[in-house]
């Protein structure tokens, strides 16, 4: 069975890189303007403030950290982050 | 190219789905048994119900030339009631004879309780005694890594449980690679919000290879919609990926897993030691 890493993919994209930014960055940035709305909803409504430092919209924040970090496999540290822990 | 479903509640959904799947070439689709959106009021709800999904959902199919097959089991939400659950359990093997019972499922975890866990176990085992095939429903949103964590190392230490028999389905980027390695097929479900997009299950595609992958949109009475599934082969084209690879992913695996049980008809176009060579 073939198991690496996201690293050295198995079956590979055809596309380059460029071409795939091409395909995808008008995705890209509507989720992260639909996202940016609704903190921006959330927070102008009545104690919007106080939601911001709710421990699903601190873990969204960190997401984003994830997403500025530069490395690779960025969902599946995203989703370790939204996971409770297998230790409990 | 033709397409198989390999996970799809029918009971939950219009007979234009029926339409729309066999006009997207979708020649079979597979029903494992599953919560209903409300608890059942007693076991003799899911005898009708596997009745209706073992019976009636085949006749409803086949008017659009698909073929119907269905898992049998009490699923992972309600097997938190042991009594019910048990005596669920009772009556299943009477069902396990119907000519399209693939096997048990979709089993699993839903918020990974312990009794959970114990009526998982107690399906497995009957599954092995049985000789079946087995379907597992991995947990939802946080629950899922934990679940599937549970589950698998349940299975490897388990000592008479073969993998290749075996698939963990609604996989993601963190649930995936510890399945693939423990030698289990990994099923990914599409769906519009909670799981994955067509996009990302083409990902996982290209990172971990064809083999022991299958793509499901796993409609129900929820957010979801069969046709997802064919979006995801054209996200596919779209990449420039070969069609016999698509064809690998949307008939052939599916052919490879469910063939196991000698009931499933359709068959694969080419041998898997082919089909999985890149």
């Amino acid at each position: 069975m073939n198991n690496e890493n996201s690293a050295k993919p198995v079956l590979g994209s055809p596309k380059t890189a460029e071409e795939l930014l091409e395909i995808y960055f008008l995705n890209m940035r509507s989720a992260l303007l639909e996202t940016a709305a609704a903190m921006d909803r959330i927070q102008r409504s009545e104690n919007g403030g106080d939601m911001m430092d709710d421990p699903r919209v601190r873990k969204l924040n960190g997401a984003v950290e994830i997403l500025k970090s530069g490395k690779p496999d960025r969902v599946e540290q995203i989703l370790r982050l939204l996971s409770d822990s297998v230790e409990q | 190219m033709k397409v198989i479903e390999p996970h799809i509640h029918m009971i939950a959904r219009t007979t234009q789905d029926y339409e729309r799947m066999a006009r997207m070439h979708t020649v079979a689709c597979c029903e494992p048994a599953f919560w209903a959106g409300y608890d059942r009021a007693s076991s003799q709800a899911f005898y009708d119900y596997f009745k209706h999904i073992s019976e009636f959902e085949p006749t409803r199919a086949a008017e659009y030339l698909i073929q119907h097959y269905c898992w049998i089991c009490i699923n992972p939400k309600e097997a938190d009631d042991l009594v019910l659950s048990r005596e669920v359990i009772s009556f299943i093997p009477e069902f396990l004879e119907k000519p399209t019972v693939l096997g048990i499922g979709e089993i699993g975890l839903n918020v990974n309780t312990k009794n959970e866990m114990t009526i998982f176990e107690e399906q497995v085992e009957l599954a092995l005694k049985y000789d079946q095939l087995i379907w597992i429903h991995t947990p939802h949103l946080k629950d899922k890594l934990k679940g599937t964590r549970m589950m698998l190392d349940y299975l490897k230490g388990h000592g008479k449980v073969n993998p290749e028999r075996v698939c963990f389905d609604h996989s993601e980027e963190h649930t995936l690679k510890m399945i693939r390695d423990a030698g289990f097929w990994a099923a990914l479900t599409i769906y519009p919000v909670t799981k994955n997009s067509p996009a990302r299950v083409v990902d996982a595609l290209e990172i971990y290879g064809l083999d022991h992958m299958l793509v499901d949109a796993s409609g129900d009475w929820g957010p979801s919609d069969p046709g997802t599934l064919h979006d995801a082969i054209f996200e596919m084209k779209k990449r420039g990926h070969e069609e016999e690879h698509m064809e690998t992913v949307f008939y052939n695996n599916p052919c490879y897993f469910l063939g196991q049980c000698e009931k499933f008809q359709p068959f694969p176009t080419m041998p898997k030691e082919t089909a999985w060579a890149i």
